[in-house]
């Protein structure tokens, strides 16, 4: 197994070194001067030119500045922004735990939906319940996020007043972001009126979190219902039926953890679209992530901005593949050996 | 199954393809979806011609005009106006064109140039499949969005560069389906039959390999229709794609948002479209997808 | 492969399994756990619980020092909150009332302006800085200086540019500035200038910190005096969160009377109808900027309420008049025959504005109500195009702002409808938007051919409408958006404000009106009325006519309701 890890270790570094390639490419191809894109220092005097010249080498072959370019990123250094000055870095900081709780409970959410709704369906295989809940899924497969975001801002946030359209928290609640996830700085801060602060927090959450988590909800009921169709069939599941365990037993103990596998495996290809569906929901609700940061950048043609994004949002995508591999393959013995053998 | 309708008692066996189409059509919602795509096909390709008034043409007098079947309504303005007396109606059916009928063309190209990259990565092995491999995860790892953002910001915001957009960063999906279905086949027996016959790779794939993966192909394209449909209405809404006297559903819900409060039909009918289209599209690669499972039962 | 036995051939009924239950069970769950946090919404009259009040601003400050711009969302977010000026404009009075000077006279001929200051004026202390002493003249002197002086340590300090400033010239008219003791300062000018005193007035005009900024030299960080702001305004800087918010406490050792609510936020939300979400939801208790087609709404909200005021602004189209064919006059009457302002007026205002012939609004005493206005008249625009040689029309570049200002709420949609206007008479118009603040900055590279601005007047003088707009002077600093640069109009300009008096200025600023009508570099489009919103448990806010926002005597009125025992 050691071997596996130290295998798709490797490949996660020359995935990642793929991807600073095919960055610094497009850098590279971004209009204006490549001293300012790279750095994100406008107009700079001779000075500072000489020095970004160094920090790059721009005055090298490509490779070379291929190899400076990760060199300077891995050390933290983004640049700074064109809008603000500010190095982007410490803004992603900041923004960074907004996107990854919204993914992170959206994801949450659609699993504990989505794994029962899926074995119900499957259960109840080519009856009503189950076309029921597969045109269910697809309904919910189709319709556009920032449509459904806005639709719910229309009906819960404007009509009814139910819930709170934008932002993390009420700005009168002085929570410091300790952390970045609202409802542990909420905990860790020492305001009065604790309660109501988590309360709002979680009214804030509710509608963004719920718009996310469509999609990725109706990805799990459907595969789940697939890869439980399949368990369910096989030869194991029949014999422990005529042995005469409990129908309960039999899903939960018996099929489901087989059953999971592809499940879990499908999530981390699905990181993507969730990444972009995030930065949509982000824009509609204001929510203060790196979807809404990068967006504003590209209206304001921040380029430093968008090219640290990407390199931030596809290596997350990527390390979550990895790691869900490893976590995978550690825990599913059976896995291995397929792995092992092919490419 | 014997299907006949000649007077000789022949048994006819439905080839492959046909046997799926059969099993398609035994299924109401797949069929409903096919119905409503060839529709969106035919409001494409008339557009032109059936939308009753210029889409850009601004009517001064006929400010935010509800749908005709509210009391303030008038049929003219079937589906109602927005706030610069624009039809609607017209531009919905414009608006086809560009995210609809672009989204169309998109796929195809992109089902093109990736199944070719696809075959190729998956027939070779080794050190060549691996690097062509990891490309591959990097390219799936940007979401597309961010792609789409990056090209824009490059050559500029144009339709076709939408477009094009788009269409990168749905190649990277068809090579991976591709490759993954071509690696399945390869480790087939027949395959190893037809090598042992004395078969060139061109020959093992044009007579072995593609026709067993067709299906996961069909499916695929249907797939990425969808797909590229939501993203270039993505793209418009964030106000990043085709730009400004160009009708595009994302771009209509996008100004509807502003004027929810006054017209909330500017937001209803530019989302029902797309999502209708998408629903359309996801219907029929389901029903593929069952027809090509029960195939041959 | 049949599914044909499956798990519920074999238990046989379609009783409702364990996993049923358990997914009604969480679904009702959430469904009572959403129900329940709608009645215990913590945003409904929480007046007790939440002190304070948040403001939605419409984007984010350039910095926090109103000298350095005259972007209205900048001194929003400093002028009154953070600073005083000299002196202050009463709207309802109508004239100039004391702030930080008390009292002040002007001598005879008019050129020597002598300020006795106020006592016991308390400077805000943060993190880094605490005031040793009370403000006195010298830092009246530093703040004047860092604008005129181009030796003053601070003037270089954030770009060096004074837009208001040097658009009215004030470099060349103040010839020195004297301090005669710690309390009494005079200022000597060049020539006499009607303008001065409501120039003082402006929301530009503040005073910094002296020893704040000595501090700074000494600890090089001379940036931090605009960006970690020290003032005497009723609140102190408690953080920024770009494109976030914006944290303010309250000044208690105010000169004025310290703040009755315990904090103030910016809530940075550019798009209106956000702010409109936030303001109905609870999340936000005033908002700025509502777009025209919100107000009915807002009018039928019980909670809100709107506060209205006929504008003393303009819209306008500005061509760069030094770029072909822009430079031809005719080419310029062409398109403002051109251009439906009744069709604007309705589409982007929902008619809460009135029709402008000139830059002047009907309301200013300085109005020329002789001006031949350009009618819609699409043929008469087609041969002036002829005349001018352009009978085949041409492609122009339009420049508009994403943003809602006071005098113009949706900029983009009046550049689509001109757009629409123009293609009429044969000219292509490609629409251009950035970021507010790329916006302002990449206009003063003089790239565009046509932008859609606007400006709002900042005191009740006609000559602030003028020289930041028209002046040579204003092409260097960014003002003059039309790039245009006539001598003899400067003189007229110059000739007006060498009076106080009404009736010797009248006859100036109506030849300047009759000069820019003929020529034309640019058309006024609007005379927006002015908004606020606000819930309505919020008093003590007033609409100030000449733009800024201050909520130095805003509080929030408790309801006295048994919603309160209950909570």
């Amino acid at each position: 197994m050691w071997f596996y890890i130290a295998r798709r270790v490797n490949l996660f570094v020359f995935t990642v070194a793929v991807l600073y390639f095919l960055v610094f490419l497009m850098i590279n191809a971004l209009p204006g001067e490549l001293a300012t894109n790279l750095s994100g220092v406008q107009n700079p005097d001779i000075a500072q030119y000489d020095e970004i010249v160094a920090q790059y080498q721009l005055d090298k072959s490509w490779f070379n500045q291929y190899i400076s370019f990760i060199k300077q990123r891995i050390h933290g250094d983004f640049g700074i922004s064109f809008g603000n000055g500010q190095s982007i870095f410490n803004d992603m900081l900041t923004l960074l735990p907004a996107t990854i709780e919204l993914c992170v409970y959206a994801m949450v959410i659609a699993l504990i939906f989505g794994l029962p709704l899926g074995i119900l369906a499957a259960v109840h295989y080519n009856k009503f319940g189950d076309f029921f809940l597969l045109g269910t899924s697809l309904i919910g497969y189709s319709i556009p996020v920032f449509w459904l975001g806005v639709i719910a801002i229309m009906y819960f946030g404007l009509d009814l007043q139910w819930l709170p359209v934008a932002g993390r928290l009420n700005l009168l609640y002085q929570v410091d972001p300790v952390t970045g996830f609202t409802l542990i700085d909420i905990y860790l801060s020492n305001i009065e009126y604790k309660q109501l602060a988590y309360k709002d927090a979680f009214a804030h959450l509710i509608m963004p979190t719920l718009t996310l988590a469509v999609i990725p909800a109706t990805v799990v009921i459907r595969i789940t219902r697939t890869t439980m169709l399949e368990e369910l069939n096989a030869n194991y599941i029949k014999a422990s039926q005529a042995r005469g365990l409990h129908p309960l037993t039999i899903i939960f103990h018996h099929a489901l953890p087989n059953a999971m596998q592809p499940v879990l495996a499908q999530i981390s290809l699905q990181l993507s679209t969730l990444l972009t569906s995030a930065m949509v929901t982000e824009v509609i609700f204001s929510w203060p992530g790196i979807g809404q940061w990068l967006i504003q950048a590209t209206y304001q043609q921040d380029f430093p901005i968008i090219s640290a994004g990407i390199l931030v949002c596809a290596g997350f995508v990527i390390l979550v593949t990895v790691v869900s591999d490893v976590l995978l393959i550690a825990t599913t013995p059976q896995r291995r050996s397929a792995v092992n053998g092919s490419n | 199954m014997a299907r006949t309708n000649s007077i000789y008692q022949e048994e006819v066996i439905p080839t492959p393809l046909r046997h799926i189409w059969l099993n398609f059509i035994s299924y109401p919602m797949a069929m409903l979806g096919l119905w409503v795509f060839v529709a969106f096909l035919v409001i494409t390709i008339i557009a032109p011609f059936a939308a009753p008034y210029s889409p850009e043409l601004q009517h001064p007098n006929a400010l935010l005009y509800p749908p005709s079947w509210h009391d303030d309504g008038q049929v003219s303005f079937f589906l109602g106006t927005d706030d610069l007396g624009r039809d609607i109606l017209s531009n919905l059916l414009h608006g086809a064109r560009t995210t609809f009928g672009s989204s169309l063309i998109v796929t195809i190209f992109a089902a093109f140039i990736g199944i070719f990259l696809g075959i190729l990565s998956g027939m070779s092995r080794g050190l060549k499949s691996s690097i062509l491999n990891h490309i591959l995860d990097a390219t799936l790892a940007i979401p597309s969005l961010l792609l789409a953002i990056v090209l824009v910001a490059i050559s500029g915001q144009t339709l076709t560069n939408v477009m094009i957009a788009v269409g990168i960063a749905l190649v990277p999906q068809f090579m991976r389906a591709t490759h993954t279905a071509v690696h399945h086949e390869l480790t087939r027996e027949y395959v190893v039959a037809a090598k042992l016959d004395g078969a060139n790779q061109f020959q093992i794939f044009y007579n072995v390999i593609l026709p067993n993966i067709l299906n996961a192909l069909i499916v695929q394209f249907t797939l990425a229709i969808s797909i590229a449909i939501i993203d270039i209405a993505t793209l418009g809404f964030l106000r990043i794609g085709a730009p400004a006297p160009t009708s595009e559903w994302g771009t209509m819900l996008a100004d509807g948002v502003d004027l929810i409060f006054i017209a909330p039909w500017n937001v209803t009918f530019p989302g029902m479209a797309i999502f209708a289209s998408v629903l359309a599209v996801n219907l029929i690669g389901y029903g593929l997808q069952r027809a090509v499972k029960e195939g041959f039962g | 492969m049949t599914h044909g036995v499956t798990l519920a051939n074999i238990t046989g009924n379609p009783r409702i399994t364990m996993k049923n239950w358990l997914n009604f069970v969480l679904k009702s769950c959430f469904f009572t756990g959403l129900f329940i946090l709608a009645g215990c919404n913590p945003n409904v009259e929480n007046s007790t619980l939440t002190p304070g009040i948040v403001y939605c601003s419409e984007g984010d400050p350039t910095s926090f020092n109103p000298q350095l711009t005259t972007n209205g969302t900048t001194t929003d977010a400093s002028s009154y909150q953070l600073y005083n000026r000299l002196v202050e404009y009463d709207p309802a009075l109508g004239s100039i009332v004391p702030a930080l000077a008390h009292h002040w006279f002007i001598n005879d001929n008019g050129k020597i302006y002598t300020f006795y200051l106020r006592k016991n004026v308390k400077f805000h202390h943060n993190e880094n800085f605490t005031p040793t002493r009370d403000f006195n003249a010298d830092d009246v002197i530093f703040s004047m200086n860092r604008v005129i002086d181009s030796t003053h340590p601070f003037h270089h300090v954030s770009g060096g540019s004074y837009p208001f400033f040097q658009s009215v010239g004030f470099t060349d008219i103040i010839n020195k500035i004297v301090k005669v003791n710690d309390y009494m300062i005079t200022i000597h000018l060049t020539e006499k200038d009607a303008s001065f005193m409501a120039n003082l007035a402006a929301n530009f005009a503040i005073i910094q910190s002296q020893e704040y900024g000595q501090q700074l030299i000494e600890q090089q960080r001379q940036s931090d005096i605009d960006n970690i702001p020290i003032g005497t305004g009723p609140f102190i800087l408690d953080s920024y969160f770009p494109n976030n918010h914006i944290r303010y406490k309250p000044n208690q050792h105010y000169w004025n009377g310290a703040p009755t609510i315990e904090q103030l936020v910016f809530d940075i939300t550019p798009k209106s109808t956000n702010r409109i979400a936030k303001l109905m939801t609870g999340d936000c208790d005033v908002s700025a900027l509502p777009q025209s087609s919100e107000i009915e709404i807002i009018r039928q909200n019980k909670k809100l309420e709107l506060q209205i005021q006929t504008g003393l602004n303009v819209a306008y189209l500005g061509f760069n008049t030094e770029k072909a064919p822009f430079d031809n006059p005719k080419v310029r009457q062409a398109l403002a025959h051109a251009i439906n302002k009744q069709a604007i007026i309705e589409a982007v205002y929902y008619g809460s504005a009135t029709m402008a012939d000139s830059i002047l609004s009907p309301l200013s005493w300085a109005y020329n109500d002789d001006l031949a206005p350009y009618k819609y008249d699409v043929d008469k625009a087609k041969l002036l195009l002829e005349q001018a040689g352009y009978s085949n029309g041409f492609t122009m570049s339009l420049w508009a702002a994403p943003v809602q200002r006071i005098y113009n709420p949706n900029a983009l949609k009046t550049a689509e409808l001109i757009q629409g206007q123009l293609a009429l008479i044969g000219i292509k118009v490609n629409i251009t938007t950035l970021g507010w603040n790329v916006f302002i900055e990449k206009l003063n590279d003089y790239d565009y051919d046509s932008v859609l601005m606007g400006w709002t007047a900042d005191n009740a003088d006609p000559d602030n409408f003028f020289r930041p707009l028209f002046s040579c002077a204003a092409v260097l600093s960014g003002g003059n958006r039309v790039n245009w640069c006539d001598d003899d109009f400067d003189e007229v300009l110059n000739k007006a404000i060498a009076s106080t008096d009404e009736k010797y200025r009248l006859p100036h600023y109506l030849n300047a009106q009759q000069s820019l009508n003929e020529l034309v570099p640019l058309i006024p489009i609007a005379h927006a009325l002015r908004f606020q919103v606000k819930r309505r448990n919020i008093k003590g806010m007033s609409l100030n006519p000449y733009g800024g926002i201050s909520f130095a005597k805003a509080y929030r009125k408790q309801a006295k309701t048994s919603k309160q025992e209950a909570q």
